[in-house]
């Protein structure tokens, strides 16, 4: 450390350098960044952090300079043998100095306790849908319901939500602790076994939007991934309408016969349901933790993501069959993935997939 | 100060029966060579056993945590798969809490307290060996699970229900909980002999008031550890039995809560953040003083703010829950708390401000460290104010944003203040100075490499990183921080490889200088090293930093002036002064029962998980131990004390006294 540094120019470029970095960085794609909210409940969260972090920062340059100038001002020089004045305290000073920081608290809390109870209040009229964290995906059941009509129905991984309408969330998980997560539309909510509670979600811009497990959950915590899909009413109301519908079993003639034989015969429908189908386990665990429970297949082809959010489901016909493939020859490509297939040839996974690409 | 030492009934005469209780061992006799430091009760060598073991587990810890970034160094990283991250990170947080921070500090407080406050030994010093045994033993089972078929897995939280064996079925949960259950003995009954001397053994004059801050801190640390690991126990005991047992107490499915388990350990866990970084304040607020050539400014200040943190830090917990759907009125009550907390935080800083201004700054190496944790923890303090807005919190919590805060206080602040005290303290402990030139390399590194660590993960969590992440895809616009992240690691284990080459380089590089930092405590009045009977005759304490006032007086003019050499009465013969008779002082005598005793823990732990007879063994050590350890004088009758108690009950001073009043009294 020197008392006046050397090469002025060298901190100057450093301070810009860094300045440089850290706007740069905040100006990359970031689809989960909290401080680009895509949604008034985000955004007031983002406002109320900007807030007190600029009080923190005032703090901090205040702290830290009166640190840096003491450390350049104070310093002993060589041969200064002399005592500086032997001050103990100084009661009036450290009364002010106490002051300081209670009166920056106090605004914080006035400012932000409110956001608290606005956070907890849910309209009652609204779209409902429950979310249950499970290891390692999201189900979301669409309850029968004013926006629902028609049946409920429950699909994987991407919640589907009607653009600038808030929506409540019921939160609950079926084995352990989960965390369900899409930053740009608000904070994170907790997904506790024996519990449930209730969380909202909006978004103001039609989008999808990326989210994720927030509360580590296991070995494939990482790769618990989720999306939003926010629709105008009526592209809503389109997919609602078709996720009501079962699926039907295919033809005993058609290309997808054998690939709906192999999911019964290598097991599939033990665990993963498809409605009108294969009925033959529910998608949410009712009963045990470790009673299978793996996401609902109806109308696979609907999303764009499976395996936790994990795998691609894309438009491209070859992409997507490369991706499902892949994924049929080794689930546990995904670290941690719970599924378990015995091995398949190469003509059953091609039968499989031309029977999973008919469930749109 | 009179309540110490008074316990002739177990001191038996020459001649009598008993000296070898059950007839088993020899008693020991040695204080020196290798043998001694097993049996040795003596506080100094413990203090240095705790401090020697828990460098090597920050080094283990550091280790773990260099995998951790060589993971997360680029997107999808393949350097662990992620079970094994799992246990890493697992492993890595227990280690850095419970087998570092905890025994660093104890370390400290074990070795200084006594001597600062002029004592000859805490007040139970075989409790004291039993502790550091039971804490090396709990940490070596804790590891052993990486041997036994896997480390833990569930996080060094281990939120229920995913510790359950049904999610977690490896021994690693049970090695964790037991291991834990281990050292949480250890330091449960190191605070109550802390707590025990630090009221009881003060020398006479030291009032509560004239007690140096780190014996203050560490106080109140002890204090916490006393209430808030009972909590922690008592939840370990539960996921034990729900583990061992098949008990219901996390289980859902029989209508448990798993919030429980996140109270019960939050309970316990907040109050250890300050268990962590209360004596590292203290540290500091000895070394500032010192190298500023001033008293503390606000020592009352610094006192009561400890206290009120101590006091508040059991009302927090629930921050570490805003987002597990508590209600909005406890949310809004803890984010309260919360904040309020900060300010007597702030006070701390404002005082070592307060110190540091107009002073006269040397800046050695300890007093960069003390400044260097000043600058830190005020990143970390105030990155906490963010947290404790509930509402926005929900944004950040469980991301790489609360990894950065916490970091900053745990890094920046307990761990600065720990290097602090190890440049400080050296040339007390072991007589020998550490490198300046070196030990500057060491600061400026691991201050830069803190920064480039933990400082990027401030963004990546707005970023929306969560933790706890075996891997990361490469389009989220995290690939470069965490890249800067992991550097910044690199040269954090470079300055630590400093350190120990430091250490390495100066073995050789003896000072006998007793007060090479003209330092203001009594620790700087006794030669250096500290020999065993730590002072010749008791010290008679007139004023808070007695050693400055005995070496200083204000002069004629006014102006502060040193005595004169002559009339500076260092506490035990320095230099090349004849040492003291050992014959004539007081000195506890070594003994195998607490190693004895805390062998059986691990006995006990390995039957729990094995074969039931493992824990019929660990039960006869304990009786056995405990039985023998009852049954042996504290002070072996042959160990060449002479009855007469020549210096240390020489002035017969009444009930007042302890030991030997000082004939060369504090200047008034």
């Amino acid at each position: 450390m020197t008392a006046t540094p050397r090469r002025p120019w060298l901190v100057r470029a450093a301070l810009l350098t860094g300045v440089a970095l850290v706007l740069g960085a905040c100006a990359s794609n970031a689809p989960q960044d909290t401080l680009d909210p895509a949604s008034p409940l985000a955004d007031e969260l983002a406002n109320l952090f900007n807030g007190v972090f600029l009080a923190a920062t005032a703090v901090f340059v205040v702290v830290e300079g009166l640190l840096l100038y003491a450390v350049i001002r104070f310093r002993r020089r060589a041969g200064d043998e002399a005592f500086p004045e032997q001050t103990h305290g100084n009661p009036k000073t450290e009364l002010v100095l106490l002051a300081g920081p209670v009166i920056i608290m106090t605004i914080v809390a006035i400012f932000s306790l409110g956001t608290i109870f606005q956070q907890s209040d849910i309209p009652d009229d609204v779209l409902k849908v429950t979310v249950t964290g499970q290891k390692y995906w999201w189900a979301y059941s669409y309850p029968e319901q004013a926006d629902i009509e028609g049946g409920s129905f429950i699909t994987a991984n991407e919640l589907h939500i009607p653009v600038g309408q808030v929506v409540d969330l019921e939160m609950r998980s079926g084995d352990v602790i989960h965390s369900f997560w899409a930053p740009r539309l608000n904070g994170k909510r907790d997904t506790v076994p024996g519990r449930s509670t209730n969380w909202k979600i909006q978004s103001s811009e039609v989008g999808t939007f990326e989210g994720q497990c927030a509360e580590f959950c296991g070995t494939s915590h990482a790769y618990m991934r989720l999306r939003v899909i926010a629709q105008t009413q009526e592209d809503f109301d389109a997919w609602v309408a078709s996720q009501q519908q079962d699926q039907v079993v295919p033809a005993a003639t058609s290309d997808s016969y054998a690939g709906y034989q192999l999911f019964q015969t290598k097991n599939c429908a033990g665990c993963h349901r498809i409605d009108g189908v294969y009925e033959d386990v529910p998608v949410i665990r009712d009963s045990t933790p470790t009673a299978p429970s793996s996401p609902n297949l109806t109308h696979l082809m609907d999303r764009t993501c499976f395996a936790g959010c994990t795998r691609e489901l894309p438009e491209d016909e070859a992409a997507r069959r490369n991706n499902l493939e892949a994924w049929l020859r080794d689930p546990q490509g995904k670290p941690g993935s719970l599924m378990v297939i015995a091995p398949l040839s190469e003509q059953e996974i091609d039968d499989l997939y031309a029977y999973l690409v008919t469930l749109d | 100060m009179a309540l110490t030492e008074e316990r002739p009934m177990l001191e038996l005469s020459p001649g009598d029966e008993l000296t070898q209780p059950l007839g088993v061992f020899r008693r020991p006799r040695a204080i020196v060579g290798w043998r001694s430091w097993f049996t040795s009760v003596d506080h100094k060598k413990i203090g240095i056993m705790y401090g020697a073991s828990s460098m090597v587990f920050f080094a283990i810890g550091g280790l773990e945590a260099l995998l951790i970034r060589a993971q997360l160094a680029r997107p999808d990283g393949e350097v662990l798969n992620a079970d094994t991250y799992n246990q890493v990170f697992t492993l890595h947080g227990t280690t850095m809490v419970f087998l570092v921070i905890i025994p660093v500090l104890a370390a400290f407080a074990n070795y200084f307290i006594p001597i600062m406050i002029g004592a000859r030994d805490v007040a139970f010093p075989r409790m004291n060996a039993y502790s550091f045994w039971a804490f090396i033993l709990g940490g070596l089972f804790l590891y052993c699970s990486v041997i036994f078929g896997g480390g833990p897995d569930g996080g060094w939280f281990a939120y229920a229900p995913n510790t359950s064996v049904t999610w977690s079925p490896s021994h690693g949960m049970d090695y964790w909980a037991l291991g834990l259950i281990m050292t949480g003995v250890a330091s449960t009954v190191g605070a109550v002999n802390l707590i025990v001397t630090c009221l009881n053994m003060r020398a006479p004059g030291m009032t509560l008031l004239k007690m140096p801050v780190f014996v203050w801190m560490s106080l109140v640390a002890q204090f916490l550890l006393l209430f808030a690991l009972p909590v922690i126990t008592v939840a370990l005991f539960l996921l034990m039995f729900d583990r061992l047992f098949d008990a219901n107490f996390f289980n859902v499915e029989q209508g448990a809560d798993p919030l429980l388990w996140q109270h019960l350990f939050w309970i316990f866990g907040h109050p250890e953040v300050y268990i962590l970084v209360l004596p590292s304040f203290g540290i500091v607020s000895e070394v500032i003083p010192v190298f500023a050539r001033k008293p503390l400014f606000g020592y009352y200040a610094m006192i009561l703010s400890g206290i009120a943190i101590g006091f508040m830090g059991f009302g927090v917990w629930v921050h570490h829950m805003f987002a597990s759907g508590l209600g909005p009125v406890s949310v809004a009550a803890f984010s309260l708390t919360t904040m309020f907390i900060a300010v007597p935080t702030g006070v701390k800083i404002f005082n070592w401000l307060g110190t540091l201004w107009q002073g006269k700054l040397t800046f050695s190496v300890p007093m960069m460290f003390a400044v260097g944790l000043v600058s830190l923890f005020t990143i970390g303090g105030l990155s906490g104010v963010t947290h404790a807005v509930a509402a926005s919190d929900t944004q950040q919590t469980d991301t790489y944003y609360i990894v950065a805060h916490f970091h900053y206080v745990l890094f920046g602040g307990s761990m600065f203040g720990i290097f602090a005290g190890m440049y400080y303290w050296w040339p007390k402990i072991f007589g020998r100075l550490l490198s300046e030139r070196i030990g500057k390399w060491h600061f400026w590194l691991m201050f830069i490499g803190a920064n480039l660590t933990f400082g990027p993960m401030h963004i990546l969590g707005m970023q929306g990183m969560p933790r706890r992440q075996a891997s990361y895809p490469s389009d989220y616009g995290w690939d470069v921080w965490n890249l800067v992240s992991s550097i910044g690691s690199t040269v954090i284990a470079v300055s630590f490889l400093l350190f120990v080459i430091n250490v390495w380089v100066t073995r050789k590089n003896v000072t006998t200088d007793p007060d090479p930092w003209d330092g203001r405590t009594l620790e700087w009045a006794v030669a250096s090293p500290t020999p065993v009977q730590n002072f010749t005759a008791e010290p008679r304490v007139s004023h808070l930093d007695e050693w400055w006032h005995r070496k200083y007086e204000v002069g004629a003019d006014g102006q502060l002036t040193r005595r004169p050499d002559d009339q500076i009465a260092y506490l035990t013969p320095v230099r090349d002064e004849a040492p003291t008779d050992l014959a004539t002082v007081h000195l506890p005598s070594p003994s195998y029962w607490p190693l004895v005793t805390a062998l059986a823990l691990p006995f006990i732990g390995f039957g729990l998980l094995y074969t039931y007879w493992l824990c019929l063994v660990g039960g006869l050590l304990l009786i056995g131990g405990i039985y023998g350890w009852a049954l042996e004088p504290s002070l072996d009758p042959a160990s060449g004390h002479h009855g007469d108690h020549g210096a240390d009950h020489g002035d017969g001073s009444g009930a007042d006294s302890t030991g030997a009043a000082e004939t060369v009294g504090a200047p008034a």
